[in-house]
């Protein structure tokens, strides 16, 4: 062989390895591509869900008593391949009847700050339930408070057919404590959870449970048409759009007329103080009922509905899946607070929360954001609100904490200067009990656990996972989840697979079995710090790789990956380490101690003397004060 | 108008250039103007009272920091003070919770050091409010003199009416709180019937007590320049330099008043202006402040000596 032969060797080994380096580059070329193509084109409207659950009411509220009394067609429709042999409704307002009831009993007679008033309960009667062709049905108590109740059928129902039922009924509602009721003297009612409804016929059985004071509601979708009559110069909002003007009655009284299509609820509010105010935002009509002393907050409401409503819609995929033009936003009185703070499809109610404070505390605007968020988690994705209440709350809160971001700078407070973000304020209420797994039934938990499971670990631990694995990513997957299942009440099972298919095993390992189904903590520590090197430590079952700053006297800061199945790190440099930073970009609010996150060789010393200096001018200030009163 | 001999100040050979700068004050009194210059040609008080409070603040202050030496060696304290981030704050001070719950020892005692220390300083306010009074008295001795005083007199000045500015200071206080809490309750009722009323009642209870601490302010300018710790004729004499020079009177007030609300702004804007970090430029521009602030309070007290003069 000569230099001949050897050089047309080298050459083809050469184009062999050019050959197989081009065909990696493209493969690689075509994987990033892939991670970098372009989110899931949003849909302008879903496809219509097939109505299971259809109401017509007519009912009539009398604001003297505090009574409803009504008129209600309810059609279910058997979607399933099982044969349903009998109705089951809920009677929601049962659960104030009396102070012994279960959810009164779990509550400790206090929902959200706000005191049951025995004088005042709520209940609510079936007083006559027939079918379309007028046999007589017997209603039972499923549960000693009547908030579930059962008919059996004469037929089962057979799959792909439905039921036709008529049913009377008289509703008494509460003062306002638990988010239905009457309050500002009678003036102002807030029906949610009025009228009976049925439960959720699923996998041959129903999916209904006794109403718990921690547990919030499931129910198909369907259409509704609803009457309410009221007295003259009442004025409503409702879940749905207005059918024609309203009907003026020869006893002083008008009845208003609704539709609302592919919705799992209505719900109404109404008073005879109410102001309105309306916008238009891409094409859904926004409104806004308030009362006077709610003046000084109406642009903040609408501004900050506006400007959640545009992000959402961007982020996830359009409002009521494409079929709701119209949203109301009702606020509510202040002996009335247990009725904010509440979310129903198409309407939510707001005023719970520090209307009377300043504008640069912002619990209003954050009360606002996270209620509009339910209706793309809990009104049209509409997962199981009783069994898995993680997926709306946890969900929706965790949006909220992406809207205060978007829209002010993540600050739930900035008054005097000082800064409060919106995460860090759930981050603290998880800091309480971090132990406490995130999947469970409501009633699972007690009222502190429940708002750490549902509320605030899920927010930190979303806005954790949408750090580590960027907000692309996040988006990618939010988005999918949610044009995949809306209209379809998935279940955590659902969710967790399109995690799994969108962000990776491996991101869905640590989030799902250390944080929904675990018990996982994490506290990562810089454990020494002497000379040129640095020791640090993974503390807690849960893992989440994380990076490390180093910043060396002599050179360039360097940072460098600490990935999981590596408890305690080493680092080791040429020069002395002058400060170790462990999550210097602050990806893993999850951790329970940002302390012992940093640590340097010395103090810093600009920013204790700045702080020496400024204790030395209140003291003297203080001195001042303190003398000249006397 | 008593004559009484000067000999409780000194035995001193100046005890007739005393009594000869009294018959000199008579003969041609300064005016008010001259008694607010001397706010700058007698500078005893103002260093002193910058002193006295300055001193055990410079104490203080390194004692009160040495606790954060400990979060100064987290990134976090930089986040929490430069940034003004209440997440960086209450981190700090949750994370030994948090140690707590994975087990550890709670290992920082940051925050029980600075508690202690606040406390510390608050147990002072009783010393510090009766070493004022005491320096009060030295004060007005040297804006009330009609000849710049001796060290001396300046330290007869404050043992000589610390007495009695401790027993109008009592009584200014005690009406203070009485008339203003009426005030208060007033307001308080009266804005369940209507808040402009109730907001009428506060602003006139604000002006009743402001004229009710000055009255007392005034009296004790009034023993001074008489000589005279009686309270009764103080007071009687504060009441009619009030009738008698009210404009000067309310201008003196007013203008402090405004003067302090001037260096607040400037305060806020300056230290909001520089960087937290700039500790330096942060500390002469808060001093400069501390001091004209004590400026202020000696200028009114020099004219209100001035305005007590005109009883001469």
């Amino acid at each position: 062989m000569g230099g001949g032969m050897q050089g047309r060797t080298r050459i083809r080994k050469r184009m062999q390895w050019g050959g197989w380096s081009l065909l990696v580059g493209m493969g690689l070329a075509l994987a990033a591509w892939g991670m970098l193509a372009p989110l899931p084109v949003l849909a302008e409207a879903m496809e219509p869900p097939t109505d299971v659950a259809s109401y017509a009411i007519a009912a009539r509220y009398d604001p003297a008593t505090y009574t409803l009394t009504g008129t209600e067609t309810a059609t279910y429709t058997n979607r399933t391949a099982d044969p349903i042999p009998d109705l089951v409704f809920h009677l929601y307002l049962n659960a104030f009847s009396g102070p012994e009831t279960l959810w009164l009993t779990e509550a400790g007679d206090v929902s959200r700050g706000f005191g049951y008033d025995p004088t005042h309960p709520g209940w609510l009667k079936v007083t006559s339930l027939r079918l379309a062709d007028g046999t007589a049905l017997t209603l039972a108590p499923v549960d000693k408070d009547a908030t579930l109740v059962r008919a059996g059928l004469p037929q089962p129902v057979a799959p792909g057919q439905a039921v036709q039922v008529q049913l009377e009924f008289t509703a008494q509602l509460p003062k306002v404590f638990a988010r239905t009721g009457w309050a500002d003297e009678g003036r102002f009612v807030m029906a949610g959870q009025w009228f009976p409804k049925f439960g959720v016929w699923q996998q041959g059985a129903w999916n209904a449970y006794p109403f718990h004071a921690n547990s919030e509601f499931y129910a198909d979708f369907g259409s509704y048409e609803v009457q309410v009559t009221l007295p003259e110069g009442w004025l409503i909002g409702a879940t749905g759009e207005p059918v024609g003007e309203p009907h003026p009655n020869s006893d002083g009284t008008v009845t208003h007329a609704f539709q609302a299509a592919h919705v799992i609820d209505f719900a109404w509010g109404a008073s005879s103080r109410f102001r309105e105010a309306t916008r238009d935002v891409d094409g859904v009509h926004l409104r806004l009922l308030y009362l006077p002393e709610h003046q000084a907050v109406v642009q903040r409401t609408l501004d900050a509905t506006e400007g959640a409503f545009r992000k959402y819609s961007e982020w996830y995929g359009p409002y009521g899946g494409g079929f709701a033009q119209q949203l109301t936003v009702i606020l509510v009185p202040q002996d009335g607070g247990g009725a904010g703070g509440m979310e129903y499809p198409r309407l939510f109610t707001a005023g719970m929360q520090g209307t009377t404070l300043p504008a640069c505390f912002r619990l209003h605007e954050v009360e606002v954001v996270h209620e509009l968020g339910h209706q793309w988690f809990q009104a049209v994705v509409a997962t199981n609100e009783a069994e898995e209440p993680w997926l709306d709350e946890g969900f929706t809160d965790y949006t909220t904490v992406r809207a205060m971001n978007a829209l002010f700078g993540g600050a739930v407070s900035d008054c005097g200067g000082w800064t409060w973000s919106y995460l860090d304020m759930r981050r603290t209420e998880y800091a309480l009990a971090p132990e406490t797994a995130i999947a469970g039934a409501a009633w699972k938990f007690d009222s502190t656990a429940y708002g750490i499971a549902a509320y605030s670990k899920p927010a930190v631990a979303l806005t954790t996972l949408e750090r580590v694995v960027g907000e692309e990513a996040m988006l990618r997957f939010l988005r999918t989840y949610y044009q995949r299942y809306a209209l379809a009440h998935p279940t955590g099972r659902d969710v967790r697979a399109v995690m799994e298919e969108t962000l990776g095993p491996a991101t869905t390992a640590w989030f799902w079995e250390g944080l929904v189904e675990g018990s996982g903590v994490l506290d990562a520590q810089v454990v020494s710090l002497e000379g040129q090197r640095a020791s640090l430590e993974r503390r807690g079952e849960l893992c989440i790789p994380s990076e490390v700053r180093v910043t060396y006297r002599r050179g360039t800061p360097e940072t460098i990956a600490w990935p999981c199945g590596q408890p305690t790190l080493t680092v080791e440099g040429e020069s002395p380490i002058v400060a170790v930073e462990i999550d210097p970009a602050n990806k893993i609010p999850l951790d329970l101690n940002r302390v012992n996150n940093s640590q340097r060789a010395g103090p810093d010393w600009p920013i204790w003397l700045s702080f020496a200096v400024r204790t030395l001018t209140t003291l003297q200030n203080f001195f001042f004060w303190g003398g000249a009163a006397w | 108008m008593t004559q009484e001999p000067l000999t409780e100040y000194v035995s001193h050979p100046t005890e007739d250039a005393s009594r000869s700068a009294v018959a000199a004050l008579k003969a041609s009194p300064p005016g008010l103007k001259g008694y607010l210059a001397r706010l700058f040609t007698r500078l005893r008080p103002w260093g002193l009272f910058y002193l006295f409070i300055s001193l055990p603040s410079a104490v203080a202050a390194p004692l009160l920091a040495l606790p954060l030496l400990n979060w100064a060696r987290s990134s976090l304290l930089r986040q929490a003070l430069g940034e003004r981030s209440l997440d960086a704050l209450l981190q700090l001070t949750t994370g030994p919770l948090a140690n707590m719950q994975l087990g550890g020892a709670s290992g920082d005692a940051t925050l029980l050091f600075l508690l202690l220390g606040v406390c510390g300083v608050l147990l002072l306010w009783p010393l510090l409010g009766l070493g004022w009074v005491w320096l009060e008295g030295g004060a007005l001795t040297t804006y009330a003199d009609a000849e710049r005083p001796s060290w001396r007199r300046f330290w007869a000045g404050c043992k000589r009416w610390l007495g009695p500015f401790l027993v109008v200071n009592v009584l200014g206080v005690l009406a203070v709180f009485i008339v203003g809490g009426l005030f208060l309750a007033l307001a308080a009722l009266l804005w369940a019937v209507s808040p402009v009323l109730g907001g009428g009642a506060g602003v006139i209870g604000f002006l009743v007590v402001g004229a009710l601490a000055t009255w007392t302010e005034l009296a004790r300018a009034v023993m001074v320049v008489r000589d005279d710790r009686a309270l009764g004729p103080a007071l009687k004499g504060a009441w009619r330099v009030a009738i008698r020079r009210p404009l000067p009177l309310l201008a003196l007030v007013m203008g402090g008043l405004a003067l302090y609300g001037l260096l607040f702004l400037l305060n806020r804007a300056v230290t909001g202006a520089l960087p937290y970090t700039w500790w330096l430029a942060v500390l002469v521009a808060q001093q400069l402040i501390v001091v004209l602030r004590l400026g202020v309070r000696l200028g009114r007290q020099a004219g209100e000596v001035g305005l007590a003069a005109t009883l001469v």
